[in-house]
């Protein structure tokens, strides 16, 4: 039975219809229990809620915040970082830092996420010591105790996705800009991956398309091995994000305000993420990565492209967003900290607690929000890592509970005490 | 231009057909699905990047047992065609070297249970090209080549000394005064326990000591064919006593040889029962399933330890084993980027496609060997190689191939197809099926195919020329390398 929202999705192309597609597999295979029916997602309807945006920036690798957001007020900085540390600001040479406040001064290279965050009534703010206990100085378990917020299984967007799921949900309310699902949005709640917004075309005669999406869509899945129905699964997301981003074009699309991308990975992908948001389609996260985070060597010198990009990217997106961007928050994490304590490479090791840069909508910026364990050696854990002091989950409690318009803390955050952070 | 069809004439179309086709005289030729796949289409499936027309004959005429034996010992298969060519076909010190030349082993080597076995430990001990000198990639591949079933105690040391690793994960900076930890970490993380495998921080931090001091020779003033650039530093080490919680320790050794620490405690690891685990795990995951039946990954540890740690034999049960040839084993698993393109590229039988324009194609898949910047190296499992993320990017390698639009990259049509060419849409169906996916397809989409060709084809003269059917077969063509059975592996 199809319905009338499918009916008319399916105008654009004169394809067989569910029906007939498996009146002809009884046919074919003289098989006539195939004809049951079909569990395909419906996912057409087209309701709208509450246009609230979250962006969030993966620091894959494990960014040296304490590089990036200083604490060179803090006398032990420079004792641990005698070589690769950020100067104070003033100080005659040095990579020297831009003042924060009397504690904290940003890496140079992020000028303009600087200007942002000291600007009068700025949106922009850092959260520091950020992590979670039993910390964890693996890549990818760290990764995934991000993603997952610590409860595995699934992701915790994909969570809030479930328990805010509602009948008029737009057909995409996730999409991570890269080729595969990241865990943060990987669940039952379907979620979706493009590599760039570029991809989305049909290659080949109409006729083509009518064909493979017919096969797609129609062919009976049930009972097939998993990674069979995976494939399935995954053509038909291509048919469907084909359909729902027809109108977004990143080949012509011209930023707004001036705006500047810089080159690379992430730019471009905030880029698409900012044409994407301007058609107001009813997509409510985006996941794109910044990968190159894990300098345990060279810090100095490998760190400053990197900072400097996301800086700029960062400050691209929202003079590219402009007044829309008051529906924006992007967030940024990375799986740990580093080393307080330079190693002999001239970079860090694997450390603890981290930080997390919270931009757009109403955000509480020009601070660093959170308790701030500092570096004397009686705060740091083991003599070596930055205490993990603030919870990162409060930090996503607060954005999708005052930001996204709320959410169920109990399932998608699960065991987690909340100590409100203040960055919303 | 194919005639524009009204959903109501496809629909009418669709069903008269499927009646006329099962009811009586045009027979059942669109009704029968493709075979179940065959054991030897099955190994060739995970012991080659795709199951060629040579491939195949080789293993008819050897047989199973044979042909297995004789991939296991690939110092005795001439492969000295491909190998004499590479010397001329990129300059090892090029960024993308070793990337081309492992596309070049995999395309054309007629060793490819020896380079599935390469691809794989390069991917264990994954190394970032960005990170390191780009010959040494080189040196990497081709030492693990050399050692590939050999022992993994052997291929682990050979890793850890190997300029690709040592410049990657930092041995090259790694000093008594200020250890650093990346190498010693991911040692017994990703290369050996797992991140499970009962090792403490403390155990990182003293593992970090024992490797002060490695370093390698300059990679450049060197040639691709001496046999190791290793370069221990001793006034770089700290010769102090260390103990790990795991069992293992030193009283510290002084002077030149102070790098059998580091031999020592790499025996210990490539020893130690959770290396065993992980290993084999991930082998299996890698050869048979992405969740390979735990009796079978059992009876190939067994064989793993009791054998020492030997790949030969390790690989060899694998492919004996009762279970590896399950039903639920077959094609269970699912083409990664570089396999998705090195398969098409073989079972069309390109013969010389330019490699340098193959490994531009699988960039654009987020799949080149030495491109994952993360020591965690690329998945072996297939849900990180589905989703429309990655699925787009392969429908337009696909039709871009079909429709010669890849420089240098030209499917033989010709060759495919002697004289006397299929008659009809389910014969050309058939033939490109059997061609190209073994994977079994519904009987729907074979008529759903059949159909669209025929559709085609009725817009030509009778007795079409293969000129005159080529713009169609590209398209059905197109159709066949996108469905979802030909992403899986």
């Amino acid at each position: 039975m199809q319905s009338n929202a499918d009916d008319q999705k399916n105008n654009l192309a004169a394809g067989p219809d569910r029906r007939t597609f498996l009146q002809m597999g009884a046919l074919a295979t003289g098989a006539m229990g195939l004809s049951g029916p079909l569990a395909a997602r419906d996912r057409h309807s087209s309701g709208r809620r509450t246009p609230k945006v979250t962006v969030v920036v993966f620091q894959r690798g494990g960014a040296d915040h304490l590089n990036l957001y200083a604490p060179t007020g803090d006398p032990n900085y420079a004792v641990l970082r005698p070589t690769i540390g950020i100067r104070p600001p003033g100080s005659p040479s040095g990579v020297v830092g831009l003042a924060m406040n009397a504690t904290f001064s940003m890496h140079p290279a992020m000028s303009q996420v600087h200007a942002r965050f000291t600007a009068p009534n700025s949106n922009l703010g850092i959260v520091h010591a950020v992590g979670y206990q039993p910390f964890n100085r693996s890549h990818f378990e760290s990764q995934d105790l991000y993603e997952n917020a610590l409860a595995p299984g699934d992701g915790w967007i994909n969570r809030h996705l479930q328990v805010t799921s509602t009948p008029l949900d737009p057909p995409v309310r996730a999409l991570a800009i890269r080729p595969s699902l990241p865990l943060s949005m990987s669940g039952t709640y379907p979620c979706f991956t493009v590599a760039t917004m570029q991809d989305l075309a049909f290659i080949g005669q109409p006729d083509m398309r009518v064909w493979l999406e017919a096969i797609s869509e129609l062919t009976p899945t049930a009972g097939m091995p998993a990674q069979q129905q995976l494939a399935y699964q995954s053509a038909i997301d291509c048919f469907d994000l084909i359909d729902l981003f027809a109108g977004i074009n990143p080949a012509t699309y011209v930023p707004s305000g001036g705006a500047v991308y810089p080159a690379g990975a992430l730019g471009q992908a905030l880029k698409e993420v900012a044409e994407t948001i301007k058609a107001n389609l009813g997509v409510e996260f985006y996941a794109v990565d910044h990968n190159g985070w894990d300098h345990h060597a060279n810090l100095v010198t490998s760190i400053n492209p990197m900072a400097q990009q996301l800086s700029d990217a960062i400050h691209a997106f929202f003079t590219d967003l402009g007044a829309a961007g008051a529906d924006v928050v992007l967030v940024t994490m990375s799986e740990f900290g580093r080393v307080c304590a330079e190693n002999g490479s001239g970079g860090t090791d694997h450390g603890v607690g981290g930080a997390m840069l919270v931009a757009g909508g109403a955000v509480n910026g020009g601070a660093v929000r959170g308790f701030w364990p500092g570096l004397s050696s009686g705060a740091l854990i083991s003599g070596r890592y930055l205490a993990p002091s603030n919870d990162f989950r409060s930090v996503l409690r607060e954005i999708l509970e005052i930001h996204m318009g709320g959410t169920d803390p109990a399932t998608v955050f699960p065991g987690h005490v909340h100590t409100p952070i203040g960055i919303l | 231009m194919p005639p524009r069809l009204s959903r109501r004439d496809v629909a009418r179309r669709l069903v008269t057909t499927a009646r006329k086709t099962t009811s009586g005289h045009a027979g059942t030729r669109y009704a029968v699905a493709p075979p179940p796949l065959s054991f030897p289409l099955h190994v060739l499936s995970r012991a080659t990047f795709g199951a060629n027309a040579a491939a195949v004959a080789e293993m008819q005429q050897m047989g199973f047992d044979s042909w297995l034996e004789w991939q296991l010992h690939p110092e005795a298969i001439d492969d000295q065609h491909l190998e004499g060519s590479l010397a001329t076909l990129i300059a090892p010190t090029a960024n993308n070297a070793a990337d081309i030349r492992m596309l070049a082993r995999a395309v054309h080597s007629r060793r490819q249970l020896a380079w599935r076995m390469v691809y794989f430990l390069n991917n264990h001990f994954s190394t970032f090209r960005g990170d390191t000198q780009p010959i040494s990639e080189t040196v990497e591949d081709d030492t693990f080549f050399k050692r590939c079933f050999s022992d993994f105690a052997t291929v682990l040391r050979l890793s850890a000394t190997s300029p690709a690793m040592i410049d990657f994960l930092d041995s090259v900076s790694n000093i008594a005064s200020a250890p650093n930890e990346n190498y010693a970490r991911e040692l017994m993380e990703l290369h050996t326990l797992g991140v499970n495998g009962g090792y403490t921080e403390a155990d990182v931090a003293s593992a970090a000591r024992v490797f002060t001091g490695w370093s390698r020779v300059n990679v450049l003033t060197g040639t691709v064919t001496t046999s190791s650039y290793f370069q221990f530093r001793a006034n770089r080490h700290d010769a102090g006593s260390k103990t790990l919680s795991l069992g293992w320790s030193t009283p510290g050794i002084t002077g030149d040889s102070g790098y059998l620490e580091g031999y020592s405690l790499l025996n210990f690891l490539a020893a130690h029962p959770n290396t065993a685990t992980r290993f084999v795990d991930k082998l299996c995951k890698y050869f048979v399933s992405d969740q390979p039946p735990v009796n079978l990954v059992l009876r190939v540890r067994q064989v793993f330890v009791s054998s020492g740690g030997n790949l030969r034999d390790t690989v060899r049960a694998l492919f004996l084993d009762a279970e590896f040839a399950d039903a639920v084993n077959v094609k269970a698993k699912v083409h990664d980027g570089f396999e998705y393109v090195v398969n098409a590229v073989r079972r069309f039988g390109i013969s010389s496609p330019s490699l340098s324009v193959l490994n531009t194609q699988v960039g654009l898949l987020r799949s080149q060997p030495h491109q994952f910047t993360l020591p965690t190296g690329y998945p072996e499992i297939g849900p990180p190689w589905q989703g429309s993320g990655n699925v787009l990017p392969r429908w337009k390698f696909a039709d871009n191939l079909v429709h010669n639009l890849i420089g240098g990259v030209t499917v033989p049509w010709s060759t495919m197809f002697p004289l006397p060419l299929p008659v009809g849409g389910a014969a050309w169906v058939s033939s490109l099926l059997a061609r190209l996916v073994d994977s079994e397809v519904p009987a729907t989409t074979v008529l759903a195919l059949s159909i669209f060709m025929d559709s085609r084809l009725s817009t030509l003269p009778a007795n079409p020329t293969l000129t005159q059917v080529l713009p169609h077969l590209r398209d059905l063509t197109s159709l066949v390398l996108r469905l979802p059975e030909a992403h899986l592996n």
